[in-house]
């Protein structure tokens, strides 16, 4: 029953039972058909780029990502989740990459905490930007890129629930980080 | 202010407002390789003779098994009829006896009938979906393994009734067969949706749960289907675990992303249950159990449009349906239900200011038990913690008298210092006793994050600071009269655990690491027993068995935190 670890077992007529995933559809696909398959998602792709690198080029980030889809096509499976999660998690692995090669960490934190704005948006902004890791890449992902939990699960390598909560955390410390500066605001 | 929801969903749309549309993406030519399709594919994918006779009785057609091509995409009907059959074939192998029986008695000749006449159910309701849709592509795989499950219904059924000239060993034999065909089947066969409902297992075979009798509106797939438990090892492989909630030293539950599993030992054994008409993955968006027999689940019907609400009070043998506080969510809503159970009191939310909460279990809703409380506690129901215009305010709800509310002070040693309070949680231990915890942010230039804890001795007229506690990113707080744990999952690979046996005089952190983790999230059945669910990603060098790739785990402690170990095996 844990097919995983002997993947061949061969039945009682003697006939090889293999379980893998089948491959269906995509693996088949010629390079204009996987084009045409992943063009629809391109716009996400791009916006979780561009939250998750902010200081890269988004569209290079797409394109490695659509290189490493088609790299990895194989692999597709249709019944785990749909297209959409598969490439945002292939996208957000390279913003990651792309991240760790430009060293942009540090510019983005010095650039974020420039001087509060009384401006909300920008507000909004700060206090996302001063959330622990997890939180503000939940918050990034459900409400800046504006994916599904589902999605954001994938994203984030975790479980629906797990992004769940923590939105719920980030909601909570965004709540009380914003209630403070309102009162600075209110004081000046 | 403006709900900090709202606030985020204007930010987020008005930032996608100023973006460019993407440039047009690519394969270049030099990377695009032919597809991989191989005679691998065509060999490995080759059904028995068998299947190919009942492949022509259907009228269906194998995926990659004429031209070495995959020849064509299932279509939806038939991928939903496809995935109610695997679903129920793996169903039925994860009940099937994984001893090696040796000297078939009485009882194992018994056991061996039940199952023959049980599998030989589930071969027909499985026959019957893949009937539903002629003439599409199935995965070969569901039809071999039906032929399994077909012969060893048989053979058990001969075994079990003393069949002159068949070996009992031939049960062994037969169950090993269809565990082996059956493999990992529901995962990549996706689980069950709606349609799957249409050839519920007959409930003249479905073993009945011992103590308890079935609602009346019992439903259908999780009767009999899951009434023995299993190890999980036993059990089909899930892609990932989605929640789980730790419900006393020997109840749990953990969901998965193809089932609802439940343990009444520990997690030594586990019980798969399941209302089957809900939408696949997620199944449910919410779940609680109160106790070891009473337990509810909201999900979105198969449709993703109406919500469903399912309760138990045989610990998730059966399940019967009740009727949610809402008919449907909006995806934002949706991400944000809750189901809660506290002091005899059902609670479903969708957010601070949208609870619901029923006093018999969920036949009737009432938001009436919500007024008076402040919008903002979400921690608890009757008594919480929250920010309000003047502060921190503990707010307990005292039955028979006014509601208590007052500040929780910033602790001494903090005036000065830039720190946002975080309150947490306000637990009564008794009417006078109580304890609230609040997470005393940022600090200035030392950055530590604190948490303060707080007593009350007079019902919450009055809050002192009870101790200091150095713990970041507190995500949950365990009380009783003498025991308090609190669990912070601040560090991204690890976990700490504060316990004090003492009433908060005496502290002490373990701190709880996981090479590769990127994900915990803890359950508490009381301070000494806890459950966490771990995602890792690790390399080569994985800890605790774990193979390398990501995988999910459940891990237990039964001694606040000092020593963990693994009781669901990783993938």
């Amino acid at each position: 029953m844990r097919p995983n670890r002997s993947p061949r077992s061969v039945g009682k007529n003697g006939v090889e039972f293999v379980t893998t995933t089948p491959v269906v559809g995509l693996a088949s696909a010629s390079r204009e058909e996987f084009e045409a398959w992943l063009a629809p998602h391109v716009r996400r792709m791009s916006l979780l780029a561009s939250r998750l690198a902010p200081l890269a080029d988004s569209d290079d980030i797409v394109q490695e990502a659509c290189i490493r889809a088609w790299q990895k096509r194989a692999q597709f499976d249709p019944e785990r989740g749909g297209a959409s999660p598969w490439l945002l998690a292939i996208t957000a692995d390279q913003a990651r990459k792309a991240n760790r090669r430009r060293h942009h960490i540090g510019a983005l934190v010095e650039m974020r905490a420039s001087v509060r704005n009384h401006d909300l948006q920008l507000d909004v902004e700060h206090a996302v930007a001063a959330l622990p890791a997890r939180q503000r890449l939940a918050v990034e992902c459900f409400y800046f890129v504006g994916l599904s939990i589902a999605e954001s699960a994938a994203v984030m390598a975790c479980s629906e629930g797990t992004v769940k909560s923590t939105l719920w955390d980030a909601r909570r410390r965004l709540r009380a980080a914003l209630q403070a500066w309102e009162t600075l605001e209110t004081e000046r | 202010m403006k709900d900090v929801d709202e606030l985020l969903e204007q930010a987020g749309a008005a930032w996608r407002a100023t973006r460019p549309e993407p440039r047009a993406v690519s394969v270049p030519e030099q990377i695009a390789q032919p597809a991989f399709i191989s005679s691998f594919l065509h060999t490995r994918f080759l059904a028995p003779f068998g299947s190919l006779l009942l492949a022509s009785l259907l009228g269906v057609t194998f995926v990659g098994s004429s031209s070495g091509k995959p020849s064509a995409t299932p279509d939806a009907d038939q991928s939903s009829a496809a995935a109610c059959a695997a679903f129920d074939i793996w169903t039925a192998a994860a009940t099937l006896d994984t001893q090696h029986e040796e000297g078939f008695g009485p009882s194992q000749l018994a056991r061996a009938r039940d199952e023959g006449a049980y599998l030989k159910a589930v071969a027909l309701a499985a026959t019957a979906h893949l009937q539903e849709a002629p003439g599409h592509v199935v995965d070969p795989r569901i039809v071999a393994a039906l032929d399994a499950v077909t012969a060893a219904a048989k053979t058990l059924a001969e075994v079990g009734a003393g069949a002159p000239g068949v070996d009992p060993d031939s049960a062994n034999v037969a169950r090993a067969d269809v565990r082996a065909a059956v493999g990992d089947l529901a995962v990549h066969g996706g689980g069950a949706t709606a349609d799957c409902a249409l050839t519920a297992v007959p409930s003249s075979i479905a073993e009945q749960p011992p103590t308890a009798p079935p609602p009346a509106t019992a439903l259908p797939l999780a009767d009999g289907v899951a009434s023995r438990s299993v190890q999980w090892s036993d059990l089909p492989t899930p892609g990932v675990l989605r929640d789980l909630q730790y419900v006393t030293p020997s109840f749990g539950w953990v969901k998965t992303n193809i089932d609802l599993r439940l343990t009444a030992d520990g997690g030594k054994t586990w019980l798969v249950s399941r209302p089957r008409d809900l939408q696949r993955d997620p199944f449910a968006d919410a779940i609680v159990f109160a106790d070891p027999t009473h337990g509810w689940l909201m999900g979105l019907d198969a449709s993703g449009s109406t919500l469903k609400g399912y309760r138990t009070v045989d610990g998730g043998r059966h399940w019967s349906e009740f009727a949610p506080p809402w008919q449907s969510l909006t995806p934002s809503l949706q991400a944000q239900l809750k189901l809660r159970y506290e002091e005899g009191i059902l609670i479903a939310s969708t957010g601070p200011s949208a609870v619901y909460a029923s006093t018999d279990g969920g036949d009737h809703w009432t938001d009436d038990l919500a007024a008076g409380v402040p919008t903002s506690i979400d921690v608890t129901f009757r008594h919480g913690a929250a920010n309000g215009s003047d502060g921190v305010v503990a707010f307990v709800h005292r039955p028979g008298a006014s509601d208590a509310r007052a500040e929780l002070p910033e602790p001494a040693s903090f005036r000065g210092t830039q720190r946002w309070p975080w309150p947490l949680a306000a637990r009564m231990l008794d009417s006078e006793r109580g304890v609230a915890v609040v997470n005393w942010m940022g600090g200035g230039a030392s950055n530590v994050p604190t948490a303060a804890v707080y007593r009350t001795n007079d019902g919450g007229a009055s809050w002192s600071t009870a101790s200091l506690v150095h713990i970041d990113a507190v995500s949950s707080v365990i009380f009783d009269a003498a025991n308090w744990t609190i669990v912070g999952d601040g560090a991204e690979s690890g976990m700490e655990v504060a316990t004090s046996s003492d009433a908060g005089e005496v502290w002490r952190t373990h701190h709880m690491s996981f090479l590769g983790a990127v994900q915990m999230w803890a359950s508490w059945a009381d301070p000494a027993n806890g459950w966490v669910m771990v995602t890792v990603t690790c390399g080569s060098a994985c800890e605790h068995g774990v193979e390398p790739g990501k995988s999910d785990v459940v891990m237990a402690t039964h001694d606040r935190g000092a020593t963990w170990s693994v009781i669901t095996p990783p993938e």
